[in-house]
């Protein structure tokens, strides 16, 4: 059989992606959460990028970090916790917002207020 | 036939896939001769090699591992009628164990049928005057979407022929339109994708508009009955394409990618290998299996004698037999049992084979859903369907068959898409959100669009029953279901999900 390699699918780097997971690993380690991940946001459609932990059947609490990217857990978490998340991770999503403009279809993005 | 512009657009696009196909290097998955000597080799089976296989299967539900070629090859060999009893057992066990007992519906929608191929057995095929074919402009669009969702429809795949009039932006554009369409409490929440393969950047602006699923169905998986029934010098001719469609569209960020065959073309023991071997090679390169597999049969079409006459038309016995393969060989991909096919069929069939989602209400000419008191429109249809039942009639039957009819959209919308879907999937875990899901979503079914009969029968059967199974099952849960549905009768709130 011809065993090739892995073929590039993600529309984050790898690198991104183990940024994305080192941060949230940190997020259910510190504050005992099921699971965080991240996704893009197309409107109706989510589309997971990358996290950590094990989905549970939960309501997930959701968190707009930037016009594409919503971060979402299972757990409880206090609202002066998760703004210090987010603004330790707004580097991350700057980062991430470029990378994912470099390479997406901008042209046809809708939201859901659209 | 093809105008000029037609016929230039096309071959300016065939020239662009041969460029393609000379640079990609994608690992060819599809060893035909392998797949024949398999079949040949394992024609007869013991017994207890084909329980083996069975036990193996069962054990897969859990771990999500695909069966090994040799055991589908064995499968499809199987004779003995108790045997066989005893895999469609399997096939419904693994389908309750991953998935609980739900059926998700969704409606097809045919947005164009205008098409620059000419395949054998197809209505639409380019030199067939005899089937009217015609694009939707955006005011029809929206009226086909208002009258789905005003029958209770939330789930859409949308179809569309390969042609420049409904090329990758018209399906951005129709998309875009589909999702912005409100009706009462009703609306679009996931338009899957029925359409010809694209290239990498097409495919990234289709992905933008939040799609769910893109379907790209083989047709066949044997080359030469595909060149056979694909002219040369067509869009669709171009096997390789095909075969990568949805390669390309992970490549893409497309992460639910969905397979089909259309058996009847070849043996349908060679297109299960087909289908396996399709799986594997995505599983291999992404880590992400096929989210559905499809698996129509070919049907009757006007001024189409193939689809009549093929030799490998499938009867309805070994049409259960290649459903419940599937469901053992690939435990964790959605099943989609389509209208094309019979009442009593897709009664048999989804109980035998472990289905999971079903189409219903379905209207298949382009325009079909504003005429609906017309069953069949044949000359703009590009096959004749089975099961015309309304979307309350298929829901009754389903809850006097003990059925949870769903549809849920909720794991796209909440980020449980491609690699994070998976596991719940593999694990057999995702039916804790598919149950809970289920009941919110035909409590709205219920609540808003419900005849009398079928209102009562859901609240006074079917969703204490499936309470009963979240008490069970996912007490976590339970408290926070029974919040919702008072919430949805109480306060009319609407698309609560977990």
């Amino acid at each position: 059989m011809n065993l090739k390699g892995i073929y590039v699918s993600r529309m984050i780097s790898k690198a991104t992606r183990q940024v994305l997971q080192s941060k949230c690993r940190v997020l259910c380690e510190a504050f005992l959460l099921d699971c965080a991940y991240i996704a893009q946001d197309f409107g109706p459609r989510r589309h997971y990028l990358a996290g950590y932990g094990s989905l549970a059947a939960a309501t997930a609490r959701r968190l707009t970090l930037s016009d594409n990217l919503v971060l979402f857990w299972n757990g409880s978490i206090s609202p002066e916790a998760m703004l210090a998340f987010r603004m330790d991770l707004s580097d991350t999503v700057r980062g991430i917002e470029q990378e994912l403009s470099a390479k997406d279809a901008p042209s046809f993005r809708i939201n859901e207020k659209d | 036939m093809l105008t000029v512009s037609e016929r230039l657009w096309q071959s300016e696009r065939l020239e662009r896939i041969r460029t393609w196909d000379e640079r990609q290097d994608y690992e060819d998955f599809l060893d035909a001769d392998a797949i024949e000597t398999l079949l040949v080799s394992h024609r007869q089976s013991e017994a207890r090699a084909v329980e083996a296989i069975i036990q193996k299967a069962r054990h897969n539900a859990t771990t999500g591992c695909l069966l090994d070629p040799e055991d589908v090859a064995v499968l499809a060999n199987v004779q003995d009628p108790q045997l066989w009893q005893a895999i469609f057992e399997t096939a419904d066990w693994i389908k309750q164990t991953v998935y609980g007992n739900r059926i998700v519906l969704f409606a097809p929608l045919y947005v164009s049928s205008p098409c620059v191929n000419n395949c054998v057995y197809c209505g639409f095929r380019s030199s067939n005057a005899k089937v009217v074919k015609c694009t939707l402009t955006f005011d029809e669009l929206r009226d086909e979407i208002r009258a789905l969702i005003d029958v209770g429809h939330k789930r859409l795949i949308m179809v569309y022929g390969e042609h420049p009039g409904s090329d990758y932006e018209y399906i951005c554009r129709s998309i875009k339109t589909a999702y912005q369409v409100r009706s009462g409490h009703g609306e679009i929440r996931r338009a899957n994708v029925n359409a010809a393969p694209l290239f990498v950047d097409e495919y990234k602006a289709v992905r933008s508009v939040g799609i769910g699923t893109y379907q790209v169905f083989q047709e066949t998986y044997h080359r030469s009955t595909y060149e056979k029934l694909h002219p040369k010098d067509t869009l669709k001719g171009e096997f390789n394409w095909r075969l990568f469609a949805l390669h390309r569209a992970q490549e893409a960020g497309i992460d639910d990618v969905a397979l089909g065959v259309l058996f009847g073309l070849y043996d349908w023991r060679f297109e299960l290998l087909g289908l396996l071997s399709h799986a594997m090679s995505l599983e291999k390169h992404f880590g992400v299996g096929p989210h559905t597999i499809s698996y129509p049969r070919l049907e009757p079409a006007v001024n189409t004698p193939l689809a009549s006459a093929s030799p490998h038309r499938v009867s309805e016995e070994d049409f259960a037999k290649i459903v419940a393969i599937i469901r053992l060989m690939c435990p964790y991909t959605g099943s989609i049992l389509t209208a094309r096919e019979r009442s009593e069929v897709r009664r048999n069939v989804m109980r035998k084979g472990g289905v999971s989602q079903m189409d219903a209400g379905s209207r298949i000419a382009v325009g079909g859903y504003s005429q609906m008191e017309r069953e069949h429109v044949p000359d703009r249809q590009q096959f004749m369907l089975a099961d015309t039942r309304s979307l309350d009639q298929l829901i009754g039957d389903l809850c006097r068959d003990g059925y949870l009819p769903s549809f849920c959209t909720a794991g796209y919308r909440e980020g449980r898409t491609g690699a994070n879907f998976m596991p719940l999937a593999k694990h057999a875990t995702v039916k804790n959100f598919c149950i809970a899901n289920g009941i919110l979503t035909f409590e709205e079914y219920l609540a808003d669009y419900a005849s009398e009969s079928v209102r009562s029968l859901g609240r006074e059967v079917i969703l204490p029953r499936y309470l009963s199974w979240v008490d069970e099952h996912v007490p976590a849960l339970a408290s926070q279901v029974r919040v919702n549905l008072d919430r949805m009768r109480n306060e009319s709130q609407r698309d609560l999900r977990f």
